[in-house]
Formats: C-alpha cells, sequence, structure tokens
C-alpha cells in the first residue's frame, strides 16, 4: 500500500496477507430481470441521451447499465432491470427511439429484450486493485459451462449476468469458488 | 435539462492514466487468464457475451502497458479483432441512484462536447465512464453545470494506492 507524502515522494507501507481461496463479502442473486441490449450507431448516443435525461430522475430504476463499442461505430447500451418494469421501460425506449429519429435511421437501431435472466453480484477487498479476480469467476463459470450474457467490474463489484435457468447453478459454483465469511 | 435542474451528487473522482483495450471473438477467458498469471491488475472490464459476438473492454494502468502487449503477441490472440487506446482515463460520479435520468444526461453531455466514451459501467453506487485522460478536468467542469456537489466538494483524484505484489 503506497500513498503520496505531503513532503514529497511516497511512503510506502507493505502488508502480508494470505488466502486460499479469494474472499468476498458475500454473493448475491438476484433473479426475474430482463436484459435490454441497444444497438445503435455511435454519433446518435446523444440524442438518446438527451430524450432519457428528460424522464423524470426517479423513474426507471436499473440495476446495471454497461456500453461499450461492438465495431463499425456502432454503441451498444446494454441495461439490467426488474422484470416487473419491462413493459413500461420497453416503452419508453421505444418512445425515445421513434421520437428522436434513431429508430428509423439507416444505423438499424436495434433493440433486443431477452428476459429472464438473473444476476449475480459479488464484492470483495480491494477488488479494484488486485489481479485474477475475474479470471477466477469467469474460468469458474466457463468449467461449469455457464455462459456468462454479460459482466462488469468497476470499483470492488464484480456483476455477472446469466440466464435465468442456471442462476442457481451459478451461484452454487461461484460459493464453492470463493470464500464467503460466514458468523460461528 | 437546464442548470437550474441540477442533479444533486456525492462525488466525482478521476482515474490515474489508463489504456483501454476492446477485445472482440471468444478470446476473453483465456486472455483474462494471461493476465492474472501476468498479475496485471484490471481497473476496469466489461464483458457482453456469448459466442462469436463477444466484446470485452477492460483498463490497465499506463504502466502496465508493455507488460499488456507482451501479452497480446501471444499465438491464442487474434490481433485483429484488438483495438487500443491509450491516453484513457475513467471518470467516476456516484451515486447514481439508479437513475437513467442521469445516464442520459451524461450520455449527452459527452456527445454534445465531442468526447469520446470508450466504454461505460455502473457498479453498485457510482458510473465509471472511459474517456480521454487529459479532458476528465474539463468533463468535469462541464458536467458541473448540471450535477451539484456537496459544499466544499471538489472532483478529486485519488493519492492513496493498494497494490498485490504476488499471489
Amino acid at each position: 500500500m503506497s500513498g503520496a507524502n505531503p513532503g514529497g515522494g511516497y511512503v510506502e507501507t507493505i502488508a502480508v496477507y494470505r488466502e486460499e481461496r479469494v474472499k468476498v463479502y458475500g454473493i448475491t442473486l438476484r433473479r426475474g430481470l430482463s436484459l435490454a441490449t441497444l444497438d445503435l450507431a455511435g454519433q446518435a448516443c446523444g440524442e438518446l441521451g438527451r430524450c432519457l435525461a428528460t424522464l423524470p430522475i426517479d423513474c426507471h430504476r436499473f440495476d446495471l447499465v454497461t456500453g461499450q463499442y461492438s465495431g463499425d461505430d456502432r454503441f451498444q447500451l446494454q441495461l439490467l432491470f426488474d422484470q416487473i418494469s419491462q413493459p413500461t421501460l420497453v416503452s419508453t425506449l421505444e418512445s425515445v427511439l421513434n421520437s428522436s429519429g434513431i429508430a428509423g435511421d439507416e444505423a438499424r437501431t436495434g433493440l433486443l429484450v431477452r428476459t429472464p435472466v438473473a444476476v449475480l453480484f459479488l464484492h470483495g477487498p480491494h477488488f479494484q486493485d488486485r489481479y485474477g479476480i475475474a479470471d477466477v469467476a469467469f474460468s469458474a463459470l466457463a468449467e461449469g459451462e455457464i455462459p456468462i450474457l454479460l459482466s462488469a467490474c468497476a470499483g470492488t463489484s464484480m456483476y455477472l449476468v446469466l440466464s435465468d435457468q442456471l442462476a442457481e447453478a451459478g451461484i452454487e459454483l461461484l460459493r464453492r469458488t470463493f470464500l464467503i465469511p460466514t458468523a460461528v | 435539462m437546464d442548470s437550474g435542474q441540477k442533479i444533486s451528487i456525492g462525488g466525482i473522482k478521476f482515474s490515474e492514466e489508463l489504456v483501454h483495450l476492446q477485445i472482440s471473438g471468444s478470446a476473453t477467458v483465456r486472455l483474462l487468464r494471461s493476465i492474472a498469471d501476468a498479475a496485471l491488475n484490471l481497473p476496469f472490464l466489461c464483458y457482453g457475451g456469448p459466442g462469436d459476438g463477444d466484446r470485452t473492454s477492460l483498463c490497465v494502468r499506463r504502466q502496465d502497458f508493455a507488460d499488456l502487449q507482451r501479452l497480446l503477441g501471444l499465438p491464442a490472440i487474434d490481433r485483429t479483432r484488438l483495438e487500443i487506446t491509450t491516453g484513457v482515463g475513467t471518470i467516476t460520479i456516484f451515486p447514481h441512484n439508479n437513475s437513467l435520468a442521469l445516464i442520459g444526461l451524461l450520455l449527452n453531455r459527452f456527445a454534445l462536447l465531442s468526447n469520446p466514451i470508450h466504454s461505460l459501467s455502473t457498479s453498485i453506487s457510482a458510473i465509471a465512464i472511459n474517456t480521454t485522460f487529459i479532458l476528465l478536468d474539463e468533463i468535469a467542469a462541464d458536467l458541473q453545470m448540471f450535477l451539484r456537489l456537496p459544499g466544499n466538494h471538489a472532483p478529486f483524484r485519488q493519492t492513496l494506492r493498494v497494490e498485490q505484489l504476488s499471489g
């Protein structure tokens, strides 16, 4: 562990810590979710954003949002939300796409909703500063032949979105892979 | 949304300088194993799959880039499906309050100012956006016309760093 020293240079502290299995604070499973994938031209993101920004600040709560380019300047925005919210959220997204003109452009904007899906959420000590954590989770699920539909790791959080049918198998696998402290 | 309707947030954080890598195809699990074996930390990872349409965006620290490049030369990695962007930084805004309107505001402001979004992800309470490192201050200044920080708070850079030395 190191940090800036007000007097200049760096102060450094080394702590030795061993763990046989990667420790997590807990693994949470949420089922009954929907995953919307919005595929649009990169230049349409601003207009999409403008329309979304006009929504009431407290409507359409999401569980997870990710975005990345998918090639040919296509941007893929993925939203995970409660299945109960699906009709209204999808309706809002379609309305936003239509009113902004994004839906009818030559860029063939696509909205795909996959449901039901589940998410496994885990977080652990200093996950943002340690290597190999994602590998442990991805490898375990790959060996268990459980496909990951979406994953996001930022800060100390790790999200793994799976098909709802494989949710129980997925959490059992991760419970065997990671160490979850229990009260004695 | 005009500046009279500012959204209250808790803070804005900047990362150190990073390198952003985007890979498509089905090599993600192999690449993550190689990165772990090389003891490289990933401050950011976003994966969408599965199958040949896999897309992975990840970041490493600038000083880890040389080691990452060695891994990318491995035969198992298809270099034609790689896109590497240097000079990347993450701006983290918290909390997001699970608000789609906030996501929209951010997408819109980045587009209006032609600031790139290489990738983004929410975590339990924050949203992290990977953009150009040298623009972080400018972006935060623009966003503060629409986002209200608590009194006496300013965007900050983390000065304390935790580094895992070995497995």
